[in-house]
């Protein structure tokens, strides 16, 4: 007899709805399982013949033919497990067949006949809803994904006989195991100790440095890359940790991007919507695939695992220069191209950049005093981060280390310059600079309604002249200043953009010469990575 | 250019002298390039003879009595038509290129150097040669600088060189190279002396500075074109920077420097030698601060070094500095200027100085201001780091 039952699968990012046919016909005794499956599903076999006997269930000694359509596609994963067990129970007549109109079933199976969680629930319900799929029968543990994932009825199930009863069961049957499944899933979660999860930083815990700390808020005002050099022990490492603290919260929207883009890298552990920026943080000796996206169906890489958040990259002439070379087409375009054997696949990859970096192998450069790295080596450590590298990076800050006295005066923040400006009385804790970064996004929001971009770190070379228009003064000023300073087209461009950011934090329309000097400033860091 | 036909030895006419000074050239080149003939048989010959035309013609047994039988032979070697004729074109080749050459016993070349101990034979050059009864200063320093290190080789450089001191340096990283850009973005006259062949570039990163001084100043060294750099040539090169020069200032040594070893030889020459003052906890000055213990000249401003060399201040100079201390009317700008000194500060610092001097300033309105400041050219950013390029504390 034949039957089939719908179930999901995942390529790259993306999931697909397949169909799962089970065909028991008269002919020698044996399982057969086609459709161009991986390793771990051919292996399913045996998981599921095991599994259906200890869940009481007889295996016909006849042919059993299983097919997993589309047949062109490449599978792997190990959700197919569930789908399989139940298609030979329906095959058999154990199941009414027209139950399974409309339902999906994944999960993988133990021997014992458990159902255990699986990888990428998100974005496969999420294509179960867009097909149309009415109902969808989930591993337990993944039950809290599925429901995130919108307009669609979600079973957990713990084992293969739960999920047999609930199809034999009438609607109303259904509705309440469905509510009891959830009912167990969270007495369950209750019971797992909750990781406590890392605490970002707050601002407020660095002292001084307020030009660095005003060169991070600029970042995130406007999702500029930034740069930030400096001795050993200065605080890079710190001011970049604390920068998701500062970053506008993620949207429904984003939540549900980020989440599935988790989901699918088996890294959503709570199978709760991620609602933390992500904060990536590679060591630098980490591969060009891990950064990228490989394998022949490339698992989300770090640049994706970043996307909408930070990627910090600590030290960052450590890194191999081809590693960091990979990054230039992901700051420039959002996303990351890749083109594997198992086909051609586009992953979102819109990250801010942050890196940190000493000025030279040393890391004391230009105290003299400690520092006796020639020109030449520093030129070689430097020269790992390359020119078009740099030139995507709109912010350069150079962080001094704060004084020893300054360390331990009283009050955590002290207001140190009083004046009466936008920014002079504002004091440097998250909670106060998230404010402005917020107020500024929203300026953005309003000046970009209607238009490609929507940050001032995306703008494009036309977009530029079409936002960041100047006064007759400060194009004066600009001009004077780039012949002075020795800037490109590029790095007015940059300017530009910083400059924009700025002016918007102080909550002004027009970009002032003001903005542009201090635009300027932050560029200047970056003099140090220029050959003498 | 071809005719090459021996001169007569009394000729007077301007035109038969340039002949007879193309004829020596070239036999002087063949003299010194000729494979087995050192400095010392070549300065035995130049006294016997009086010019490299005057050797080639000597008898078999004169040369035998003068430098011995051995490099006679060489000499003989060295004679051969094939030899010769290769000699004489790459000669040409080399003056096309636009390198000359300069044996110590011909015209032009520099008399306090042909006076050092041990001089070289043989200068060869690209550029064109300051006139060296003028009076001549050495700019010298660690290559791995300090910014006050750069700060004071840029501005006594600029200093001397504007008030017409030549100034000679060795284009190495660090002082020497910011001394010589200082020098020619001054105006002034400025020569390299190199480690390596005059057509090659060392340090590879002084390239601009090469080019520039090919076009205003000049290059020397006593090594053959093509040369390639090498470690022991390098002492051997100071002995003609401090030969060339009146005076050697030093503007930053560390303790254990091979600035020092320039500085030996000046003494041993009989130059005088200056040194640069800087903060005894400075790494960085210590040979400095050592060579003022030990008796050298305390370098503290550019008028003060003129009047050691009996010159008068120049104008330019004086103009530059009124105009420093001129006002521009940013209130700001001025309480900056205060703070700054030749020390590097970072931005946190300047601003935590105002702040201590009652300013109500924020970091963003300092930031600004320093930008204009730097683009005033009032002072200098080096590493993030801040300090005032004003010269009107020492000239």
């Amino acid at each position: 007899m034949y039957c089939h039952i719908n179930t999901g699968g995942l390529r790259g990012l993306e999931s697909y709805v397949a169909q799962v046919e089970v065909d028991i016909s008269r002919g020698l005794p044996c399982f057969d399982m086609v459709g161009l499956l991986a390793s771990e599903i051919k292996e399913a076999r045996e998981r599921i013949r095991v599994a259906l006997r200890n869940a009481q269930v007889n295996v016909p000694a006849e042919k059993i033919t299983v097919n997993i359509s589309p047949a062109g596609i490449h599978k792997a994963g190990t959700a197919f497990d569930l789908p399989v067990a139940l298609g030979i129970m329906t095959a058999q007549g154990m199941i009414p067949a027209q139950r399974l109109e409309n339902v999906l079933v994944a999960g993988e199976l133990g021997l014992n006949a458990c159902v255990k969680p699986i990888r990428g629930t998100l974005p496969i319900v999420m294509e179960a809803a867009r097909m149309g799929m009415k109902e969808c029968i989930l591993p337990l543990d993944n039950i809290k994904e599925g429901i995130l994932a919108g307009d669609v009825e979600i079973m957990g199930v713990e084992n293969l006989q739960e999920a047999s009863l609930y199809l034999c069961r009438d609607e109303d049957g259904r509705k309440e195991m469905r509510a009891r499944a959830i009912e167990r899933y969270e007495q369950k979660s209750e019971k797992k100790d909750k990781s406590v999860s890392e605490e970002t930083m707050d601002f407020s815990v660095i002292r001084g440095m307020q030009e660095a700390k005003y060169a991070a808020m600029t970042a995130a005002a406007g999702f500029h890359n930034l740069l930030l050099s400096g001795p050993p022990g200065a605080g890079k490492t710190m001011l970049a940790r604390c920068i998701p603290s500062i970053l506008p919260p993620l949207n429904k929207e984003e939540q549900r991007q980020i989440s599935a883009i988790y989901s699918v890298a088996g890294q959503l552990p709570s199978g709760e919507l991620l609602t933390q920026r992500p904060f990536v943080s590679p060591h630098h000796t980490v591969s060009p695939y891990a950064l990228a996206g490989g394998g022949s169906i490339p698992k989300p890489g770090m640049v994706t695992l970043a996307h909408k958040g930070v990627l910090f990259l600590d030290e960052m002439a450590e890194f191999k220069r081809s590693t960091l070379d990979i990054l230039r087409q992901p700051m420039e375009e959002g996303k990351i191209y890749l083109a594997k054997s198992g086909g051609n696949f586009v992953y979102p990859a819109d990250f801010m950049l942050v890196a940190a970096t000493n000025p030279c192998p040393c890391g004391y450069f230009p105290d003299r005093n400690r520092c006796r790295c020639t020109q030449s080596e520093i030129h070689r450590y430097l020269s790992r981060i390359s020119g078009p590298m740099l030139d995507r990076i709109d912010l350069s800050c150079v962080v001094r280390p704060v004084p020893f006295q300054k360390l331990w005066e009283e009050g955590a923040v002290r207001r140190e310059y009083v004046r009466e400006t936008a920014l002079a009385d504002m004091e440097w804790n998250s909670a106060a600079m998230l404010d402005k970064v917020m107020a500024a996004r929203e300026r953005q929001k309003f000046r970009y309604a209607g238009s490609r971009i929507c940050l001032n770190g995306r703008l494009g070379a036309g977009e530029i002249l079409r936002y960041c228009r100047l006064g007759l003064a400060q194009q004066q000023f600009l001009e004077k200043a780039a012949e002075k300073m020795k800037c490109s087209a590029r790095a007015c461009h940059r300017i530009l953009r910083v400059a924009r950011t700025l002016a918007d934090l102080e909550e002004k329309a027009e970009i002032g010469c003001q903005h542009i000097s201090q635009a300027i400033y932050y560029r200047l860091g970056e003099e140090a990575f220029a050959y003498e | 250019m071809n005719n090459l036909s021996a001169a007569g030895e009394n000729t007077f006419s301007v035109d038969e002298k340039l002949q007879w000074t193309q004829e020596e050239a070239v036999q002087s080149y063949l003299l010194y390039t000729t494979r087995g003939i050192g400095a010392v048989s070549i300065r035995r010959l130049i006294e016997a003879t009086g010019s490299a035309s005057a050797v080639s013609r000597l008898s078999q047994d004169r040369l035998t009595e003068l430098i011995g039988e051995k490099r006679t032979e060489a000499l003989q070697k060295g004679k051969e038509a094939k030899r010769q004729s290769c000699a004489v074109k790459r000669f040409h080749q080399l003056q096309e290129k636009g390198i000359f050459f300069l044996p110590y016993w011909m015209e032009g070349f520099p008399k306090r150097l042909a006076e050092i101990p041990d001089p070289p034979v043989a200068l060869f050059g690209m550029g064109r040669m300051p006139d060296f009864s003028q009076k001549t200063a050495a700019v010298i320093g660690a290559r791995e600088c300090s910014g006050y290190g750069r700060q004071t080789a840029a501005i006594f450089a600029a200093g001397l060189a504007s008030a017409g001191v030549t100034i000679v340096s060795g284009m190495a990283r660090g002082v020497d190279g910011i001394a010589q850009r200082a020098a020619l973005d001054a105006g002034g006259s400025c020569v390299a002396v190199l480690g390596c062949g005059v057509d090659i570039c060392y340090p590879p990163e002084n390239r601009i500075l090469y080019e520039r001084l090919k076009k205003e100043g000049c290059l020397l060294s006593e090594y053959p074109p093509g040369t390639q750099p090498q470690a022991r040539f390098f002492p051997e090169r100071n002995r003609i920077i401090s030969g060339l020069s009146d005076l050697v200032l030093v503007t930053e040594a560390r303790e254990k420097s091979g600035t020092l070893i320039t500085v030996d030889m000046a003494l041993e020459q009989g130059r005088d030698v200056y040194a640069v003052p800087g903060r005894i906890t400075d790494s960085c000055s210590v040979g400095c601060n050592r060579l003022i213990a030990n008796g050298a000249g305390m370098a503290v401003s550019v008028s003060q070094l003129l009047q050691d060399l009996n010159m008068k201040k120049s104008v330019r100079m004086i103009q530059k500095n009124r105009n420093f201390h001129a006002s521009d009317g940013r209130p700001l700008s001025n309480k900056i200027m205060e703070v700054l000194d030749c020390n590097p500060m970072s931005l946190d610092e300047i601003a935590g100085l105002l702040s201590q001097k009652g300013e109500q300033i924020t970091v963003q309105e300092v930031m600004e201001e320093l930008i204009l400041l730097c683009m005033e050219e009032k002072a200098g950013c080096h590493g993030g780091m801040y300090f005032s390029a004003g010269s009107a504390c020492i000239s």
